[in-house]
């Protein structure tokens, strides 16, 4: 690891759970961005500066800065609950990775005025869950005004909430306007469907498939990989990932196979915990795209083997797993 | 030499092609969207003015389109492209006169800064999207800066989303306090209203039920839209015709307008767009807020005589109707 104190900021919701598991349990927390910075903690302890940027209601604001104090290189000043507006999602699994979602309060949107103080950051890793969360403009503002590298989570861009506080999947129609300020962009299976869209479609295919196939995956990466962003990770679960990227013109695919696991215990967060595997890759291997898919799938398996916020592990143990998975 | 037109006015929103079966069972093919609005003001300014519609389409729609606005010589159509072939498409099932369950299967790539770059002479910008990816912010923000037109923005796209499956369902404008500063005037109906007068928190009960904004919450809502920087709020309430706002005197003025009466109601479909057509001619030649309201009214109800554009009447005409009507 270089001598560099990195700057970290993780945008996005902690929004307020309560999940019913498949095995019917209830359990409330907070979630999505809690998840990246606990591991980015473990991983770099004081050796980073981690910042978690976001809004939440008045009430759960010093629950939340509760759960996150503690962990070193942590800094709690950028949640704030100045509009008293935060995420309230409902979960309730239907299998082992299905849920049926609602969602009855909302975040107001990260805008340019929460980052301005941040632009010596060295990564901002946006981490949405709908699609109104973080104002354009902001990625726009970044670009502009700092040298710090954007990821990106495009699940926020393809959820959004209904009126009857319903959360669905969405087409990512205005994508190209985005692409141009991403630099990491992460996608998952059904994200990259909504992602790449027909000129049109008949009604019956619109109720029948929601994934790609391989050929068509390769597709949206290469016209993602011409906008701007210099790295595609497409997460498959059980699966592992495969990042795509283009060396001399070319598209350049690579398949990570998932670090191997006893037990999956939960599914939920382990892909916010993926993108905050994306931020340390990133960092420690001097942005080498296929060595930090190692780490995303490393840290998002150990989020998937415990419920607890604890599961998340040093660098050491980290580099562990990693080596014991992984040709060096 | 030709003489100088009194207006140019640009109109920028999706021309769909429809698919729309009505209350009685008959169907209807025809391209609807911003092509109400146009012929409306074509028909009104006559040759007072040039009407400019902002567009993309199919290829395959582009002729057909450029073929029904050839009647009208006011009607500039040098800004609809096809480029990109990307075009709404869009399916309605009228449930009642009002109601209708509706299904997208082809989508507009997004009216952006570069649309309008030739256009910032225009006295006014109409925007009528019908989903919440037809208008990049960027464009109003651009708009702002470098013309000194009004602009009319219609509520319905940003409370509209598609899902992955193409069902049309409304949402809450969540970011909708990003875009008001950008807006001169607010056009919606009373179901967006609710989405766009959003709680902080709901219930799910109150929102699976579908809750209805009470019309005693409205001068609230247009009060906060007038403070973040529109100049005028009109809410449409059906056959209750609509509400005004604007400030006066440091207050925000209220007016309740009751809508035309007309014998038998044929079509509702495109009445918001013609009713926001009617704002802008109304503010344009008579610059007061509620002339501008009998002007929208007036083209709403011509709207509903009949499935062509043969319904839109000439000035004398129209006049005629208000006089009748508001005794104005």
């Amino acid at each position: 690891m270089s001598n560099i104190h990195p700057k970290l900021a993780i945008l996005g919701p902690v929004p307020y759970y309560n999940i019913t598991n498949w095995k019917n349990e209830s359990i409330d927390r907070y979630g999505t961005i809690t998840y990246p910075v606990i591991a980015l903690s473990k991983l770099f302890g004081e050796n980073a500066q981690i910042v978690p940027v976001t809004h939440v209601r008045q009430k759960d604001e010093q629950t939340v800065k509760t759960v996150l104090r503690g962990y070193p290189g942590v800094d709690l000043q950028h949640i704030n609950s100045d509009e008293d507006q935060g995420d309230v999602v409902r979960m309730r699994f239907i299998d082992t990775k299905k849920a049926l979602e609602k969602q009855y309060a909302f975040m107001n949107p990260i805008t340019p005025h929460d980052v301005k103080n941040l632009l010596d950051f060295n990564i901002f890793a946006f981490i949405p869950i709908a699609d109104y969360e973080i104002s354009l403009e902001t990625l726009i503002f970044i670009k502009q005004y700092s040298k710090g590298q954007v990821v990106f989570d495009g699940h926020g861009q393809t959820m959004a909430m209904t009126s009857l506080g319903d959360r669905v999947p969405k087409f990512w129609i205005d994508r190209d306007l985005w692409l141009p300020y991403i630099d990491v962009l992460i996608l998952n299976r059904e994200d990259a469907y909504a992602t790449w869209f027909s000129h049109e479609y008949t009604f019956e295919e619109l109720e029948q498939s929601q994934s790609l196939d391989e050929n068509e995956q390769k597709a949206l990466a290469k016209h993602v990989l011409s906008k701007g962003p210099k790295a595609l990770y497409l997460t498959l679960e059980e699966e592992g990932c495969v990042v795509f990227t283009m060396i001399n013109g070319e598209l350049h695919s690579k398949k990570v196979p998932a670090v191997s696991t006893e037990l999956t215990v939960t599914t939920i967060g382990c892909g916010d915990a993926f993108v905050g595997g994306v931020v340390f890759g990133l960092l420690h291997t001097k942005n080498d795209y296929e060595k930090t898919a190692e780490y995303a799938n490393a840290i998002a398996s150990q989020r998937c083997n415990a419920e607890s916020y604890d599961a998340f592990l040093s660098i050491e143990e980290t580099e562990k797993v990693v080596r014991g998975n992984y040709k060096l | 030499m030709l003489k100088k037109k009194k207006f140019k006015v640009a109109v920028l929103g999706p021309i769909p092609r429809d698919h729309i079966t009505t209350c009685q069972d008959e169907v209807i093919e025809k391209h609807g969207g911003i092509l109400q609005s146009v012929v409306g003001l074509s028909k009104l300014w006559g040759k007072d003015a040039t009407i400019v519609p902002v567009t993309h389409v199919r290829k395959i729609d582009l002729k057909p389109i450029q073929e029904i606005l050839a009647d009208y010589p006011n009607v500039d159509t040098s800004h609809i492209t096809a480029e990109s072939d990307y075009g709404d498409i869009i399916r309605l099932r009228f449930l009642d006169q009002n109601k209708r369950v509706e299904k997208q299967s082809g989508f507009m790539d997004p009216i952006v800064p570069k649309d309008v770059r030739n256009l910032l002479d225009c006295d006014a910008y109409v925007f009528l999207p019908v989903t919440d990816f037809e208008i990049a912010l960027e464009t109003l923000q651009f708009l702002k800066k470098y013309s000194n037109g009004l602009i009319l923005f219609d509520a319905h796209g940003p409370t509209t989303l598609v899902t992955a499956l193409g069902d049309r369902l409304m949402k809450f404008w969540v970011e909708r306090d990003l875009w008001l500063p950008y807006i001169d005037i607010l056009k919606m109906n009373i179901d967006e209203a609710k989405c766009s007068w959003f709680h902080k928190k709901y219930t799910l009960p109150e929102l699976e039920n579908d809750y209805k904004l009470p019309i005693e919450e409205l001068p609230a809502f247009a009060d906060h839209c007038i403070n973040h920087g529109c100049k005028a709020v009109y809410i449409t309430l059906d056959s209750q015709g609509c509400r005004i706002y604007y400030r006066e005197k440091n207050t925000t003025k209220e007016v309740e307008m009751h809508a035309m009466k007309v014998e038998k109601v044929v079509d509702t479909t495109g009445c918001g767009d013609s009713f926001a057509g009617g704002i802008i001619f109304g503010l344009l030649e008579c610059k007061d807020y509620i002339k501008a309201g009998h002007y929208a009214n007036a083209l709403g109800a011509q709207r509903t005589q009949g499935k062509t554009y043969a319904v839109f009447k000439s000035r004398e005409e129209t006049d005629e109707m208000i006089k009748k009507n508001y005794n104005s």
